[in-house]
């Protein structure tokens, strides 16, 4: 896909950055086979989430929806090289049975500038479809201008998210 | 499953969590998909990156997982983390997730931890610091 703007996909620089906008939802589906590749990615083997937990057997691990921000972002917004990912503040509010239904709801709440450098924070809100609120997060992005810009003039490519892997947009 | 108790002092270390970071996992944690500076050296290359890094939410759960042993349940439901991400990962890094009790205080019947966290690698440089808190009964 290259690398440019139009009416619905903006190019990730400070300007076009709106704080308040929505961006879209995204459908969390969960499953055995989703959860066991995260599990061996990062070596946790609490049984909370292969067999049985406190609450209910077995609940879903929170790195299947930690980053709903940055892929509810890079659906409107373009970025070349991946985020610089400067930041991330979460609350676990309730566990999320394995393979029920969820949404993670996300919108643009800051832009700040630190040391020259410019950053993007969205937050999302994974509810499950009952209404539950299951995690609230904040995502803080470093995004460099020039070189976006510098990309754009010479066409690298922009790399999708695995949105179609993980998550279905609605 | 918690190992904290009202009872522990301000300064307690939590048990840490070890891992031997590859390639191999953060391309499962990328699910396989498209090249990204997380999964190609020649993305990383042209991003400016030294090698393929390992995403933030890897160390993220590394914390996580460190306070769910710490916490239990609690962590779960209602818990609270911040962190930045200061140093890069790399394939071939052993990261080791760290952290102790920094202040308590009472919340009703219960108390909440409010705990240090990072991450350091192999050579002891720090990669993640923050915060982290939950709820002890």
């Amino acid at each position: 896909m290259p690398l440019r703007s139009g009416p619905q996909i903006k190019l990730m620089v400070c300007a076009e950055i709106e704080v308040g906008e929505e961006l879209p939802e995204l459908d969390i589906a969960s499953n055995e086979e989703m959860q066991g590749r995260y599990m061996l990615a990062v070596g946790d083997e609490n049984p909370w989430y292969y067999t049985s937990s406190p609450w209910v057997d077995p609940i879903t691990h929170h790195s299947l929806y930690d980053d709903a921000p940055m892929e509810a972002t890079m659906l409107r917004y373009q970025y070349p090289f991946g985020f610089v990912h400067a930041k991330q503040e979460t609350e676990f509010i309730n566990p999320l049975p394995l393979g029920k239904p969820a949404k993670a709801y996300t919108k643009i709440v800051d832009k700040y500038e630190k040391r020259g450098k410019v950053y993007i924070v969205t937050e999302s809100l994974i509810k499950d479809e009952d209404g539950v609120e299951i995690m609230r997060s904040r995502f803080h992005a470093m995004i460099e201008d020039e070189r976006v810009k510098e990309a754009s003039r010479f066409g690298i490519d922009h790399v999708p998210p695995s949105i179609t892997f993980k998550y279905r947009r609605k | 499953m918690a190992i904290a108790s009202k009872n522990m002092e301000v300064g307690q270390e939590i048990p840490s969590v070890r891992k031997e970071v590859t390639l191999w996992q953060s391309r499962l944690f990328s699910l396989w998909t498209n090249p990204n500076i997380h999964t190609s050296w020649e993305v990383a290359k042209k991003g400016g990156l030294p090698a393929p890094i390992a995403q933030g939410f890897m160390s993220h759960s590394y914390i996580s997982e460190m306070m769910t042993n710490f916490f239990g349940e609690t962590w779960l439901k209602g818990g609270k983390l911040s962190i930045s991400f200061i140093n890069y990962t790399v394939p071939g890094d052993i990261i080791t997730a760290k952290g102790f009790i920094r202040e308590k205080t009472k919340e009703g019947s219960a108390v909440r931890f409010n705990c240090e966290v990072w991450c350091e690698n192999q050579a002891g440089q720090k990669t993640v610091v923050g915060t982290a808190s939950a709820l002890v009964y």
